[in-house]
């Protein structure tokens, strides 16, 4: 299996993608090195054929047919570790001399992304943010806060669908007015009725749709939006240190989800311009996109676990903006207290004013 | 001096006024209410007697004063204003100010009730509706003490149900309290709770809306039609207004007026 680990040209030692300096970073000698200068080594990536027969000397019984289809083998060029990692993984760290490296042949025979947000927020930041989640949140079991510790924390490039598409619908409305007057015998109520019509467009430019059946799409979703003005050419270099994971989920597979986005949006969009009546309701809705355009992106996220009481808890945040998502514990105790805390005093005064009264 | 006169000719015919209308209603002014008082001379002195010790028993059980007057003839007021004027000139100066008076005027067969404190929340048009019911089938027919006794055995029930009925509306108004009260303590903890979850789908692509690209080709509001329902408001026929009024004096009172 091929593997691409970048070398500092000053002390040869194993560099990779800072994402403060936004520059490559050798962690030896302290030098930093263009990302520019290291496209050499993509393209000399794209043109090397390596093309490794791992012999394996199987002892026992041979692994049964297909097992061994979700995992690859690697050799670190650093090391010589040998390395078993999920087939989707396109890069990694060796597990032996933590050595950035990237399964450069784990992209061959898939899409080559179109583009990459770089990593803006370094791993101190994505560990201070997790504490900062934890402010305010009344709740919380304190133990949480107190006992929990990072098991891991991962810097990884998801791959994304990126749906860009010229959205145009036609949606009718009905409306009503309603005015009342009364006279010494009767209320009136007027109702006055409206047809309105609402004909346009919307462009949409890189609608987000987590292509790895690994990350939970609610998650992906919660950790947007990413800003893909600062998305540049791929180019492998910009994996180094982080890990990465090539698509396993079709773009076909992500286009009900984003088509239900745009109409969504164009939806709201529409209904914004509709005003001055006292109820709307919508009446039909057609919506066409033309001119889509999928593009393949790998954008940044850092995703943190820690465990407590027995339960995984996973947060995930944008490395691009530093927005920060995950579900935490609740104190049932201090639901409890602050359900009766609050209510039995409101209750108390409420009374006591209804009998006054 | 021409200030002067203006006061004086004021004062002249405001005394000659009230003076002129003591005289014409013959109002017991000052004196002390009591339960019947019969000018008309309808009651024989045992049924006034034992139509005082029930009006006695009601005011008493109430706290709440219950009179009936019978006069020959009124004035030109309105009778339930008549007798809300006969309350308050010979109620004054007792400390009762929650009561009802019921006045009948024989001449034009005028009655009128009147009623102030918080009878006027106890006597709403239904109750007050109840109370004829029960008496003019009899003072129709001049049968005046089972009417009267019929109109204390009502004036009893309705001033009962609205005891019974407000203590019942307090029971609620603290129940509804305390379902508020605890209500509000779920919703903050509903609130504090909600902080704890931070992962949810993003339903919409606003933010990836290329800024300018919205446009609207057409854009249409056509009125279509218009219809217009009615409802009726209640109206009290063949009665006065149930509603509140002043007496003379400026005393708070509601009640109707009617014939026998």
């Amino acid at each position: 299996m091929a593997l691409v680990e970048y070398k500092c040209p000053n002390c040869g030692g194993s560099i990779s993608f800072d994402a403060a300096a936004q520059e490559m970073k050798c962690p030896y000698c302290d030098s930093i090195i263009e990302v520019a200068a290291l496209r050499q080594f993509d393209n000399d990536l794209a043109t090397n054929q390596t093309s490794e027969a791992i012999d394996w000397n199987v002892e026992g019984e041979p692994w049964k047919e297909g097992e061994l289809d979700p995992l690859v083998t690697y050799v670190c060029t650093n090391c010589g570790g040998e390395i078993a990692v999920d087939r989707t993984v396109g890069a990694t760290k060796c597990p032996f001399c933590d050595s950035p490296v990237v399964v450069g042949s784990q992209f061959a025979g898939t899409l080559r992304p179109n583009l990459v947000v770089p990593f803006k927020i370094t791993k101190e930041e994505a560990v201070a943010a997790l504490q900062k989640h934890y402010l305010g949140k009344r709740l919380l079991p304190k133990v949480f806060k107190d006992q929990n510790h990072i098991d891991e924390i991962r810097g990884i490039y998801v791959p994304f669908w990126l749906f860009d598409a010229q959205a145009e619908a036609t949606i009718t409305y009905r409306a009503t007015n309603v005015r009342t007057w009364r006279d010494r015998r009767f209320i009136y109520t007027e109702t006055s009725h409206y047809g309105i019509l609402r004909r346009g467009g919307i462009e949409f430019d890189g609608i987000p749709e987590d292509g790895s059946s690994k990350m939970p799409d609610n998650l992906m979703e919660s950790i947007e939006p990413f800003d893909l003005t600062q998305a540049v050419d791929f180019q492998t270099a910009y994996l180094s240190g982080f890990l990465a994971n090539k698509y396993d989920v079709e773009a076909q597979a992500m286009l009900p989800r984003a088509n239900n986005r745009v109409v969504n949006s164009m939806a709201e969009a529409f209904r914004g311009t509709v005003s001055g009546y006292a109820t709307v309701a919508e009446q039909s809705r057609s919506v066409n996109l033309a001119n889509g355009r999928i593009r393949y992106g790998l954008l940044p996220v850092w995703m943190l676990n820690t465990s407590w009481n027995g339960n995984l808890y996973t947060f995930a945040m944008n490395g691009q903006t530093g927005k920060f998502v995950g579900d935490l514990p609740m104190d049932k105790g201090a639901y409890w207290k602050w359900t009766l805390g609050v209510g039995l005093p409101s209750a108390l005064v409420l009374g006591l004013l209804a009998v006054l009264l | 001096m021409k200030k002067i006169a203006s006061i004086a000719l004021a004062l002249f015919f405001t005394l000659g006024f009230a003076a002129s209308a003591s005289a014409d209603t013959g109002l017991n002014q000052g004196h002390q209410l009591t339960y019947v008082t019969d000018n008309a001379g309808l009651l024989t002195a045992s049924d006034k007697s034992t139509l005082e010790s029930q009006l006695a028993a009601v005011s008493a059980k109430y706290n709440f004063l219950s009179v009936i007057v019978t006069v020959k003839e009124k004035d030109s007021r309105e009778a339930k204003l008549y007798a809300a004027d006969f309350y308050d000139e010979n109620t004054f100066p007792m400390a009762k100010t929650d009561g009802a008076i019921l006045l009948l005027s024989m001449q034009d067969r005028d009655f009128g009730f009147a009623t102030t404190g918080w009878g006027q929340d106890a006597f709403d048009q239904d109750s007050q509706d109840d109370l004829d019911d029960a008496m003019l089938p009899y003072l129709r027919q001049d049968q005046w003490a089972a009417g009267f006794e019929a109109y204390t055995r009502q004036l009893d029930t309705e001033l009962g149900d609205y005891r019974q009925g407000k203590a019942t509306g307090k029971v609620l108004i603290v129940i509804v309290a305390v379902v508020v009260g605890v209500g509000i303590g779920f919703l903050v903890s509903w609130r504090f709770k909600a902080q704890l979850k931070s992962v949810k789908p993003d339903e919409y692509a606003r933010a990836y809306v290329k800024q300018g690209s919205f446009f609207l080709s057409a854009s249409t509001d056509s009125f279509l039609y218009r219809n217009v329902s009615a409802v009726p408001i209640p109206q009290n026929e063949g009665k006065s207004s149930s509603g509140g009024f002043s007496s003379s004096s400026g005393g708070s009172f509601s009640g109707h007026s009617g014939k026998f």
